[in-house]
């Protein structure tokens, strides 16, 4: 019985150490709505929810790590208020600072979205056209493996001498970093249709636009989705690395401003910050995924 | 009419271009249009090879093969192919594999018409008018074969090709299955040729005029019998009481003696290769 009231004596734990008196101290508002809410969304799941046993598991990882985080913290005062700031206080920076990284995170966003969806728009119909030609693939493959596993943060100091401004060179620079993951697993992608049903399109004697867009495109989709979910991180990481060098707004601008000043406080919120986007940006691709391949769930083999 | 004469084909060895070893050696027969022909043989006897040959999938290394007088030199537009399992574009749905087919086979028809076509076929095989909207994997596995042949029906082509297309069926569908098929052949506005490919010895012997016996390694022709008792060359679909008559059990029994000597013959030189696509 213990494994199902456990996350329920964390949130019992969690809830005395926010709400135990001390002198000074006042009550760590934010933290205790977080907590409540991450409880009631934890009930909610736990009832009617799938997985009971996962959900159980992930509000018991939660609520330790808040406890922790609070007795440490602002508690026992054993760490190093300075690095490690207390979840009231960065709690309420995060809200007081959101309209600021709001405002630089649509021009970091722009320069995510031309690089990615550029490699997108070039990779995936290049891919294509390799994975399906036997001999593009011979003669591309060479090249693919030596450049490929070069890792693209080593281009942005040379992008940005060679390239006009810092857009383009980051631009260009998260393109290089998205291009070879999507190129690469949209060829894997052809490659994994079945044989089979690659002679049952050629008996079908289709025109090439349709066999492009009706067989190849969507029969290499699922291998073109394992590229994109790791271009999108990748060129994230790539998007952040870039504003941290030669920017001068954007969110990893913000991180990297801040701490030059030692504001470590802002530091940890641009971080949070960065995760619930980043944590977005990856669900919506595994929506979109679960959609466009919702022929696969319907198996009764 | 298609002529085959000669015909041998191995696999090439990967990149050291060495021969691989023969999987089909010398084949020839000529097959009438209009006639329901099953290759009987055990797996990996070269009669998928064969079939491909024929769709012009793959080239035979020696031997010419025509079609209507014409040589065979890429995928083949008289033929139509059924495969065990694979026909059916798993990411579209079932009605939509039907209208990609038809709109490329009669482009110049409007959409209305070419849905009513993929319906009215979809309903000739027997499926619920649901299926239309629904993917590949949610039917079971007789639906789907019927699906699958309802498209190559619906496209028109004069010359079936169907690989064990009832290999991965249950026993009953199986029946249903083969049913239908004569069924649409023998009643179909269209004189089709129909080559059918199985290892079912009953099957062979309940569907065809004429069955055309494979032995093994390399691929070759021990047999090439026709089918007794078909009323004008056909029969009754759903009518097994054939398989009472004395003649019939004889035939059978003779195939049977021939397809039995074959496998041992196999197990016996020890060469039990599985390169065929089919099981």
């Amino acid at each position: 019985m213990l494994p199902h009231v456990l996350p329920h004596i964390l949130f019992a734990f969690l809830l005395a150490t926010l709400l135990y008196p001390a002198e000074g101290h006042l009550l760590p508002f934010r933290t205790l709505v977080l907590s409540v809410f991450i409880e009631s969304v934890f009930i909610i799941r736990h009832r009617w929810g799938a997985n009971k046993t996962a959900s159980r598991d992930v509000a018991s990882v939660l609520f330790t790590f808040l406890f922790l985080w609070e007795l440490l913290s602002d508690r026992l005062k054993c760490i190093d208020t300075m690095l490690f700031p207390a979840p009231e206080r960065i709690f309420t920076l995060f809200i007081s600072e959101l309209p600021d990284m709001l405002s630089g995170l649509g021009g970091s966003l722009i320069l995510l979205g031309s690089g990615y969806l550029s490699a997108l728009a070039t990779a995936v119909p290049f891919g294509l056209l390799v994975g399906w030609h036997k001999r593009l693939f011979n003669a591309v493959h060479p090249f693919a493996k030596v450049i490929g596993p070069i890792p693209p943060i080593v281009y942005i100091p040379y992008t940005i001498a060679l390239l006009p401004s810092f857009r383009s060179a980051s631009i260009f620079v998260i393109f290089a970093g998205a291009f070879f993951p999507l190129f690469v697993n949209t060829v894997n992608g052809v490659f994994s249709i079945p044989p089979a049903l690659l002679d049952a399109a050629r008996m079908l004697h289709l025109k090439k636009r349709v066999f492009f867009f009706y067989v190849l495109l969507p029969g290499a989709l699922p291998g073109i989705f394992t590229g994109a979910s790791l271009a999108l991180l990748l060129s994230f990481l790539l998007m952040t690395a870039a504003e941290l060098i030669g920017s001068t707004s954007g969110i990893g601008w913000y991180i990297k401003n801040f701490s030059d000043f030692a504001d470590y406080e802002r530091v940890i919120v641009g971080i949070l910050f960065i995760s619930i986007i980043i944590t977005l940006l990856t669900w919506l691709t595994e929506r979109l995924e679960k959609f466009l391949l919702r022929y696969r769930e319907v198996n009764n083999d | 009419m298609i002529s085959i004469r000669g015909v041998s084909f191995h696999y090439q060895n990967g990149a050291s271009k060495d021969a691989g070893p023969a999987v089909l050696d010398n084949i020839s027969a000529e097959i009438p249009a209009g006639q329901f022909v099953c290759v009987l043989g055990q797996s990996g006897c070269g009669k998928s090879t064969l079939l491909r040959l024929i769709a012009g999938l793959s080239l035979p290394q020696k031997g010419t093969l025509t079609i209507d007088g014409q040589a065979v030199s890429g995928p083949e537009r008289k033929c139509s192919v059924v495969f065990q399992d694979y026909s059916l574009f798993p990411w579209m749905t079932t009605g939509k594999n039907l209208t990609l087919a038809l709109r490329n086979a009669y482009p110049e028809k409007p959409r209305q018409e070419i849905r009513r076509i993929a319906e009215e076929y979809l309903a000739a095989v027997g499926l619920p008018e649901k299926c239309f909207h629904l993917f590949p994997g949610a039917l079971s596995g007789g639906m789907r074969q019927r699906a699958a042949i309802a498209r190559v029906l619906s496209v028109g082509s004069p010359l079936l090709l169907l690989d064990e297309p009832f290999g991965a069926l249950d026993p009953m569908n199986r029946l249903l299955l083969q049913d239908m098929l004569v069924k649409l052949w023998r009643d179909g506005g269209m004189k089709r040729t129909v080559i059918f490919v199985t290892h079912d010895v009953e099957e062979a012997v309940y569907l065809s005029q004429r069955i055309i016996v494979l032995g093994s390694s390399p691929g070759r022709i021990i047999a090439d019998r026709q089918v007794p008792h078909k009323i004008d060359g056909r029969h009754s679909a759903g009518d097994r009481s054939i398989f009472d008559l004395p003649e019939m059990k004889e035939f059978q029994n003779n195939l049977l003696t021939l397809y039995r000597e074959d496998i041992l013959r196999r197990l016996e030189s020890g060469s039990m290769q599985q390169n065929g696509t089919g099981i």
